[in-house]
């Protein structure tokens, strides 16, 4: 009975671990790249997609003026642009506000170091599966997704910087990057 | 890309790193934010999940701990709340004041180690944004183990 008993808790662990793997966001991480997607500067211009930044590890961070944890991640991100930038990452905060002058009065008040992009249709956020927010993709050098982060909490900094570094150490895959 | 330099970023920098220095005071915040209901037509949205309670050495779970903040303006009738089920208890709380700095009652379900379900509603049709805090707390009130998931939101 005890065996049925700990099949059954297994089963229920394993059910419960595929739903925590949301759908929405689980096919992406692995060897998937990111959606194309139609971002433009704070002042307006059409930006390249992901593929001009082949070559580069890229940190992707959706997030909004309005939510708290989002601008929690903030410093992190500063630091790593600074730790890492000239060995090439590369860090992208989405922005996620209704009203993109929301946006634009925030980075008056908090000036950042990284590079921040509109999604003002909401449309790449929506493919890429972005549900809450701060939702964190980091893709690799070969242009594919390799982790999905959700929220932010500064014990979870450590880990994330680990992980770039060890994706900054990769080497490019002939034939993936082309 | 690259925003301007300076003055500017030193103050940045000085802010960025007061708020590290209250990130650290406040290292095992659970919070994170969306947007229910986006265009504004549906008072049937609903977000379904679970955040899961275990020991992550800090102890053995004894209950979850979760409050809501809507940072929308306030609109009249519109208000959102957050439920916590776990077995046969339940509790519900609600910002009563929207698109101030406070959040919520907290809600709080005794259920110990295991799965919390959690349900973020609204009472009218109007897109909002919302965060939610939750932490899983020890007997002693020590946070401990937390991981959250979504099954829907729509």
């Amino acid at each position: 009975m005890k065996i049925f008993n700990r099949l059954y808790g297994l089963t229920f662990a394993v059910v419960l671990t595929c739903f925590a793997v949301s759908p929405s966001f689980a096919h992406l991480e692995g060897d998937v790249p990111p959606p194309q997607c139609k971002l433009t500067t704070l002042d307006g211009k059409k930006i390249e997609d992901w593929s001009a930044l082949k070559g580069e590890v890229v940190y992707v961070d959706f997030w909004a003026s309005w939510c708290p944890p989002c601008i929690k991640s903030f410093p992190f991100m500063t630091q790593l642009t600074d730790d890492f930038k000239e060995k090439g990452l590369h860090v992208i905060g989405v922005n996620l506000d209704e009203n993109s002058q929301d946006a634009i009065d925030f980075l008056k008040q908090y000036p950042v170091n990284f590079s921040v992009l509109m999604d003002e249709t909401k449309q790449c956020a929506h493919d890429f599966g972005v549900i809450a927010m701060p939702s964190t993709y980091i893709i690799d050098k070969n242009g594919f997704v390799r982790h999905i982060h959700r929220g932010f909490r500064a014990g979870e900094a450590e880990e994330l910087r680990h992980l770039i570094e060890q994706l900054l150490a990769e080497n490019i895959t002939l034939g993936k990057a082309d | 890309m690259k925003q301007q330099l300076g003055r500017k970023e030193l103050i940045s920098r000085f802010i960025a790193a007061a708020t590290l220095f209250g990130l650290v005071q406040s290292g095992y915040t659970h919070d994170v934010a969306a947007t229910m209901d986006p265009a504004g037509n549906s008072a049937i949205f609903t977000g379904y999940g679970f955040v899961t309670c275990f020991d992550d050495g800090n102890g053995s779970a004894d209950k979850l701990v979760a409050s809501v903040r809507d940072h929308s303006p306030p609109v009249p009738g519109l208000l959102v709340n957050l439920q916590i089920l776990k077995g046969s208890r339940a509790m519900s709380t609600t910002d009563s004041v929207s698109g101030d700095e406070a959040s919520s009652p907290a809600a709080t379900i005794n259920g110990g180690n295991g799965v919390y379900f959690i349900l973020v509603n609204k009472t009218a049709p109007g897109a909002r944004n919302f965060s939610i805090q939750y932490h899983c707390m020890t007997a002693n009130d020590v946070h401990t183990g937390t991981d959250i998931g979504v099954y829907q939101f729509e």
